[in-house]
C-alpha cells in the first residue's frame, strides 16, 4: 500500500520543529508499524539525508520504549497495545498518517519523535520501592499474600512506564504512572512500613516535575497498553489523604 | 595455549561457597566509600549488583543506553525463575536444581559455578518478594510454582508472563532508592565504547553520550560488565534492537577472553518469519508448551487449514519422539525438531517454516478462562503480531535465536583474566554450558548481581593496589581519541549501502552456516564471507548526520562493526569445536537417532579466545572441566 | 501548619477542595430546587419560603462558607487549569478521543466559567434585587420571578444557564467521588449513574420554574 506521512522534526531540544510529509509506496500490511518506519529510514538516508529518530527498542510491547502518537492517539487507535506490536494492516491504502512525539512539558523533545521521560525515573526514586536490602530476608512463604491482592498489585506492576497515560491526558498528567506503582506496593505487606513516606514523596516529585493534573477523564485508562485502571488513581488519592492528614510523616 | 584458572575453591561441592566467602577478605565499612565501581548494565545482573553495592557503601556509577534504567532487556523475559524452594514437596532439592542445570547444558559448565547457583537462587526468591515483586499465588496466600522447560519439578516462580519485567522492575526499584539516596550516580543514554586498563586493571570506560554525542571518560577501582548476550550477530534474533556486543567485545579487544562464543541457544517457540521487512522476532513463552501440543501435518504438504486435518493424520513428533518428556524436552532439543520436519517439507504456514503449537486440547480439559489466565498476555501478543486468535487457531511458532550462553571468560569471582573486570549475567559465559534451561536466565542474573559480585570484588579490592587514576589519565584520552576517529571513520566513508544492509547480510551468513545446525564445510564459507563483508561494510557504508548529536544510524554502525569482528570468532569457535553439545549442533557428530553427540574425551573444556587483531586468528585458551559430583552422560529425553 | 499548605497546595490536595467545595454546591442545589418547588404550591406559600430564608440567621453564616467555597472552587480551578495548560506548551497538530473523553468532562472550566457569569446575573436579578418580604408587600419573589420569565429571553437565558449547569455536573459528580479515593467495582457504577441521574434531575428542575412562569403568563395574556 501507499501512504502519506507526516512526521514531527526536530533537530533537538533548543529549535522549533514543524510537520513534514513523506511518501511511502509497497508496505506490506504485515509490516509492523516501526518496520514501515525502518523502510522509510532507510530510503531516507540512500536520500543523503537525516533519518527520523525514534525511541524503540524490544519491539514486543514489554520494554516501554517506542512512545508515538500517532494521527492523534497514543501508541495508535488499537487498544492494550504499544506502537510497536501496531500493524499495517491497521491502515488502509491511500491514508494520511500523522505522527508526533509525546507532548508534555515534563517529556522534553530531544529529536524528531525521541522525548526525554526521565521525570518518571525520578518519581520512582523518590519512593517507588520497599526499602529491602539485598541480604538474607526472611522465607519468601513467611508472608502469605490473599491471591485478590497479589492479582490487583500485579495489574498495577504490569505498568511498563511508556508514558502514553501522560501524553493522552489533556492536562499532561501522571497520576497513572504514580498510581500504578503506588498501588502495586500499597496492595502487598512488603509495602505497608513505607506507604505513608512513599505517597508523599512521590506525589512531590510528580508536582515538581511539571506535569498536569487530573481531572478524571480517563483518556489515560483508555489508551494505556497495558490496562492500568483509574482505580488505581482512587487508591493513590487513598494513600495521599491518609499520609497527609492521619499519618505523622511531614 | 594456556590453561585458565578457574579458582575454584577447594572442598565438597555443598562447601565450597561458604568456604571461599569465608576466605574472602573483607573490606571495612569505612573503607567501602573510598572504593569506587563502574557498572555497565542495568539488567537483572546490572541493577542488582549496582543496588546491592551501593547498599554495601561502595561508591557505584551506573550507565545505560536506553533512556531509562528499566528499559534493559530482561524485562522481556516471560516465563519464569527457578529455585529448589521444593514449596510443592515434589522431591526437588538444590542438588537436584544443580543437576539438572549442568545436565541441561549438555555438561559443559564449571561444576562449582551451578552449585552455587543453585544454591543462592532460593535467596532470590526470598529477596525478589521482599522487595515486592508480585508473584503468583495461591488461594492461600502462598507462592505458585509450574513446572518449565524440561523440568520434571515444579520449581519455577512466575509473574504471569511478564516474569522478567517484575523482577527488574524490582531490580530497577532497589536501584532506583539509591540513586535517589545519592548512593548511585546514574547515566542514562551512555553507551561504552571503550575499556581502559591502566597498570594491568580495569579502571575505567569510555562512553558516548547518546543525546550529545560527547565522547566521556570515566573512571573507578573496579569495572564490571552487565551488558548481556550477543544474539544480534543474526541480525533477527528475539533480543531487543539496541542488543549489542560492543562492550563485552571492546573487552575483549582489550584483552579480555571471550569464551564459548558458539554457544548460542535457540527457542523453538517464536512467531515464524513474515517477510524481508522482518525487523526482530518475538517469542513466545516455552511455558506454552506446558499445554500446548506441538504437531505438522503427517502428509508432506498437506495445505489444509489446520481445523480440517483429523487427529490421526496429524504427527505430534515431540511426543511420539519423546514419550516421557513430550512437549517439554529442552530447548535446543525441540527447536532443532522442528528443524527437521521443517526441512523435510511438513512444515506449515506461507513459508513452510513453522510447525503448530495447539491448545485445542488444554482448551477442552480446562475450559478458556483457565488458559486465559495462565496465557492470556502471550495470546494477545500473538494475535496483535499475527492477526490470528490463537484461542481459535493453533499457533504457528519456529525456533529463533534467544540467548547466548557463551560470553566473557570469567573465574569463579566472575572476574575476567583481565584484574578489576567483572562481568556478570548473559555477558559472562559460566553457568549455562551449551544450553540454558528455560527459567534459568532470570535466575543466573540476578545470582550474579545481588549475591556473588557484592563478595567477590570485595576481595578483589582487599589485596589489589589501586593507583588513584582520574578521566584526565593519558589511557582514557587516547582511548577518546579512537573511539572519536572510528566514529569519524564511519560517518566519512557516505557509501552506497546503509547499516542495515550489512547487518542482514552478515546475519543470514550466520544463521545459514552458524545456526541451528553447522557443518565444518559451512564454517569454512562463513569463515571466508565474514571478512568480505567487514571489508565492504569499511569501504561502503552510509552513516548520515554527525558525530557530536543523537544520531541513532552511528549508533547501530559502531555495534554492527563490533559484529562483524566478533562473528569470526564464533565461526571459529564454532569449527574447532569438533563434537555436538546442546545449542551446538554439528551435523558431523550425532548419533544414529540424531542428537547431538559429545565428545567428552577431547572436548570437555572451555574455549577462551584471545584477540589477536582483525582479521587474525584469535588465540585459544582451555579451561579442562572436571565433573566429580554428576556422571557425563548422554542425555535422553526419551 | 506547613503540612497543610503542602497537602492542599498539592495537585492531589487541590483537586480535593475542588471535590469537597463541589459537593457542598450539589446539596446545596439539591436543597435550592427543593425550596423553590413552593412555587408550584402557590405563591403565598413560596413567599412565605422566601421570608423565612431571608431572615434565619443560620443561613447568613451559611452564605458565607458559601462564598468562601466559591472562592475556593473558582481558585483552585484557574489554578489547575493554568497548570493543566502549562503542562503542555506544544499542543499537538491531530488528537483523538480514546473514548472516555466526553464533551462534560473536557469543557469543565469552560461551563464553570459561564455558570460563575450566570452565578452572579442572578444574585443581582433575584437575591439583590427589587424584592420585599415584608407582610403585605406587592413587590414579593414570586412577582419578581412573574415578571422576569414573562420575558422569552431572561427565561432562554436561565433554561440554558441551567443545561450548562447539568453538563458540568455530569462530570462533577462521579469525578468528585473519585477524587475522595471512592472508586470500587462494586459502587462506581451505581455513583456514575446517580451522578447522571442528580444532574439530569436538577438541570430539568431549575429549568421548570422559568419555563413554569413563562408558559403561566402566555396562557394568561392568550
Amino acid at each position: 500500500m501507499n501512504l502519506t506521512l507526516k512526521i514531527w522534526r526536530q533537530a533537538n531540544a533548543q529549535t522549533k520543529g514543524k510537520l513534514v510529509t513523506y511518501q511511502i509506496s509497497d508496505i506490506s500490511p504485515d509490516m509492523s508499524f516501526l518496520e514501515m518506519l525502518d523502510v522509510l529510514n532507510q530510503q531516507i538516508i540512500l536520500k543523503g539525508e537525516d533519518p527520523v529518530a525514534f525511541d524503540n527498542d524490544c519491539r514486543e510491547g514489554i520494554c516501554g520504549m517506542c512512545s508515538l502518537y500517532i494521527n492523534g492517539r497514543a501508541h495508535g487507535a488499537q487498544s492494550e497495545a504499544t506502537v510497536c506490536l501496531l500493524h499495517m494492516r491497521s491502515f488502509k491504502d491511500g491514508d494520511t498518517i500523522t505522527i508526533e512525539p509525546w507532548r508534555a512539558k515534563a517529556f522534553p523533545v530531544i529529536k524528531d519523535l525521541v522525548v526525554d521521560r526521565s521525570a518518571f525515573d525520578r518519581i520512582i526514586q523518590a519512593g517507588g520501592f520497599v526499602s529491602a536490602k539485598t541480604g538474607a530476608p526472611q522465607d519468601a512463604n513467611a508472608l502469605p499474600v490473599a491471591k485478590r491482592n497479589a492479582d490487583l498489585s500485579m495489574d498495577a506492576a504490569a505498568c511498563i512506564g511508556c508514558g502514553a497515560c501522560v501524553a493522552s491526558c489533556k492536562n499532561a498528567s501522571a497520576m497513572l504512572f504514580t498510581s500504578a506503582k503506588i498501588s502495586q506496593l500499597a496492595l502487598l505487606p512488603q509495602g505497608q512500613a513505607e506507604r505513608d513516606r512513599r505517597a508523599l514523596a512521590m506525589v512531590k516529585t510528580m508536582d515538581d516535575a511539571g506535569f498536569g493534573n487530573c481531572t478524571n477523564e480517563g483518556e489515560c485508562e483508555a489508551e494505556c497498553p497495558k490496562a492500568i485502571k483509574m482505580t488505581n488513581i482512587a487508591r493513590l488519592f487513598r494513600e495521599y489523604y491518609r499520609a497527609s492528614i492521619v499519618s505523622e510523616e511531614m | 595455549m594456556t590453561v585458565l584458572d578457574s579458582k575454584v575453591p577447594e572442598g565438597s561441592l555443598e562447601a565450597k561457597w561458604d568456604k571461599h566467602k569465608f576466605d574472602l577478605k573483607l573490606v571495612n565499612p569505612a573503607n567501602k566509600r573510598k572504593y569506587s565501581i563502574i557498572v555497565v548494565g542495568t539488567g537483572l545482573a546490572g541493577a542488582s549488583a549496582a543496588a546491592s553495592l551501593a547498599e554495601l557503601g561502595y561508591k557505584v556509577q551506573n550507565f545505560c543506553f536506553q533512556d531509562s534504567p528499566r528499559r534493559a532487556h530482561s524485562i522481556a523475559a516471560q516465563g519464569g525463575i527457578n529455585s529448589a524452594k521444593n514449596y510443592p514437596n515434589d522431591n526437588d532439592s538444590i542438588f537436584r536444581l544443580f543437576y539438572d542445570t549442568i545436565k541441561g547444558g549438555d555438561f559443559r559448565a564449571r561444576e562449582a559455578n551451578v552449585y552455587r547457583l543453585a544454591q543462592v537462587a532460593n535467596n532470590i526468591i526470598d529477596q525478589c518478594v521482599a522487595q515486592g515483586v508480585p508473584f503468583a499465588r495461591d488461594y492461600g496466600g502462598l507462592l505458585d510454582n509450574r513446572s518449565f522447560g524440561g523440568a520434571q519439578v515444579s520449581r519455577t516462580f512466575y509473574a504471569r508472563g511478564q516474569t522478567g519485567q517484575q523482577l527488574l522492575l524490582g531490580a530497577y526499584s532497589a536501584l532506583s532508592r539509591q540513586i535517589g539516596e545519592g548512593a548511585v550516580e546514574m547515566f542514562n543514554r551512555r553507551e561504552m565504547l571503550e575499556l581502559a586498563i591502566i597498570d594491568g586493571k580495569a579502571r575505567g570506560i569510555v562512553c558516548r553520550n547518546l543525546v550529545t554525542g560527547e565522547i566521556e571518560s570515566y573512571t573507578a577501582d573496579a569495572v564490571v560488565l552487565a551488558t548481556g548476550g550477543y544474539g544480534n550477530v543474526f541480525y533477527l534474533s528475539t533480543n531487543a534492537m539496541n542488543s549489542n556486543v560492543t562492550a563485552a567485545w571492546r573487552a575483549a579487544k582489550r584483552g579480555a577472553y571471550f569464551a564459548n562464543p558458539c554457544f548460542t541457544q535457540i527457542h523453538p517457540t517464536c512467531i515464524p518469519i513474515s517477510g524481508d521487512h522482518q525487523s526482530k522476532l518475538t517469542l513466545m513463552s516455552e511455558s506454552l508448551r506446558n499445554d500446548g501440543r506441538v504437531w505438522v501435518p503427517a502428509k508432506k504438504g498437506d495445505t489444509r487449514p489446520p481445523a480440517q486435518i483429523p487427529e490421526n493424520e496429524r504427527d505430534y513428533y515431540l511426543e511420539r519422539k519423546y514419550p516421557s518428556f513430550g512437549n517439554l524436552v529442552p530447548r535446543d532439543v525441540a527447536s532443532r525438531n522442528a528443524k527437521i520436519v521443517c526441512d523435510e517439507g511438513y512444515g506449515v504456514g506461507s513459508t513452510g517454516q513453522a510447525v503448530y503449537l495447539d491448545f485445542a486440547d488444554a482448551i477442552k480439559r480446562m475450559g478458556k478462562d483457565v488458559v486465559a489466565a495462565k496465557y492470556g498476555n502471550l495470546f494477545d501478543m500473538y494475535h496483535h503480531i499475527t492477526d490470528e486468535n490463537p484461542y481459535e487457531v493453533p499457533m504457528k511458532i519456529y525456533p529463533a535465536i534467544h540467548y547466548t550462553m557463551g560470553g566473557l571468560w570469567v573465574d569463579y569471582n566472575l572476574m575476567s583474566n583481565i584484574p578489576g573486570l567483572f562481568v556478570l549475567g548473559e555477558a559472562n559465559f559460566s553457568d549455562h554450558g551449551a544450553n540454558r534451561l528455560g527459567a534459568s536466565a532470570l535466575m543466573q542474573g540476578l545470582a550474579d548481581g545481588y549475591f556473588v559480585i557484592p563478595y567477590t570484588i570485595g576481595g578483589y579490592f582487599a589485596d589489589a593496589e589501586l593507583a588513584n587514576v582520574t578521566p584526565d589519565h593519558k589511557v582514557l584520552k587516547g582511548l577518546e581519541k579512537e573511539v572519536t576517529e572510528k566514529a569519524n571513520k564511519l560517518l566519512n566513508i557516505k557509501g552506497e549501502k546503509t547499516v542495515d544492509d550489512f547487518h542482514k547480510q552478515l546475519g543470514k551468513i550466520m544463521w545459514d552456516k552458524c545456526g541451528m545446525a553447522r557443518n565444518a564445510a559451512g564454517l569454512k564459507e562463513a569463515k571466508e564471507q565474514i571478512p568480505k563483508v567487514r571489508d565492504e561494510f569499511w569501504k561502503n557504508v552510509k552513516v548520515p548526520g554527525n558525530n557530536g548529536e543523537f544520531n541513532q544510524e552511528l549508533e547501530k554502525a559502531g555495534r554492527v562493526a563490533d559484529f562483524l569482528e566478533f562473528a569470526e570468532v564464533m565461526v571459529i569457535d564454532a569449527l574447532q569445536r569438533e563434537e555436538s553439545c546442546g545449542g551446538h549442533f554439528r551435523e558431523e557428530h550425532q548419533t544414529e537417532e540424531g542428537e547431538a553427540k559429545r565428545n567428552d574425551e577431547e572436548y570437555a573444556y572451555v574455549a577462551a579466545w584471545e584477540y589477536k587483531g582483525v582479521g587474525e586468528e584469535p588465540v585459544l585458551h582451555k579451561e579442562p572441566l572436571t565433573f566429580e559430583n554428576v556422571k557425563l552422560t548422554q542425555r535422553s529425553y526419551k | 501548619m506547613t503540612w497543610l499548605w503542602n497537602f492542599i497546595s498539592s495537585s492531589i490536595g487541590k483537586k480535593l477542595l475542588m471535590a469537597l467545595s463541589g459537593l457542598f454546591f450539589c446539596s446545596f442545589l439539591l436543597v435550592h430546587m427543593a425550596g423553590n418547588m413552593t412555587i408550584f404550591i402557590g405563591p403565598e406559600t413560596f413567599n412565605a419560603y422566601t421570608a423565612i430564608m431571608s431572615s434565619a440567621s443560620i443561613n447568613k453564616v451559611l452564605e458565607v462558607v458559601m462564598v468562601l467555597l466559591f472562592l475556593v472552587h473558582i481558585y483552585t480551578s484557574a489554578t489547575l487549569t493554568i497548570e493543566n495548560r502549562a503542562a503542555r506548551p506544544e499542543k499537538y497538530a491531530m488528537d483523538v478521543s480514546a473514548g472516555k473523553r466526553t464533551f462534560m468532562s473536557s469543557n469543565m472550566f469552560i461551563t464553570g466559567s459561564i455558570i460563575l457569569i450566570f452565578v452572579i446575573v442572578h444574585l443581582i436579578g433575584f437575591k439583590y434585587g427589587d424584592w420585599s418580604a415584608e407582610p403585605g408587600a406587592t413587590n414579593t419573589m414570586y412577582a419578581l420571578l412573574a415578571e422576569t420569565y414573562a420575558s422569552i429571553f431572561w427565561t432562554a437565558v436561565y433554561v440554558i444557564a441551567v443545561i450548562v449547569l447539568g453538563f458540568h455536573l455530569n462530570h462533577a459528580f462521579q469525578s468528585a467521588f473519585q477524587t475522595l479515593g471512592l472508586n470500587h467495582k462494586k459502587y462506581t457504577p451505581f455513583i456514575k449513574k446517580l451522578g447522571t441521574l442528580y444532574s439530569i434531575v436538577i438541570a430539568l428542575g431549575f429549568a421548570s420554574f422559568p419555563v413554569f412562569f413563562f408558559v403561566q403568563q402566555l396562557s394568561a395574556g392568550g
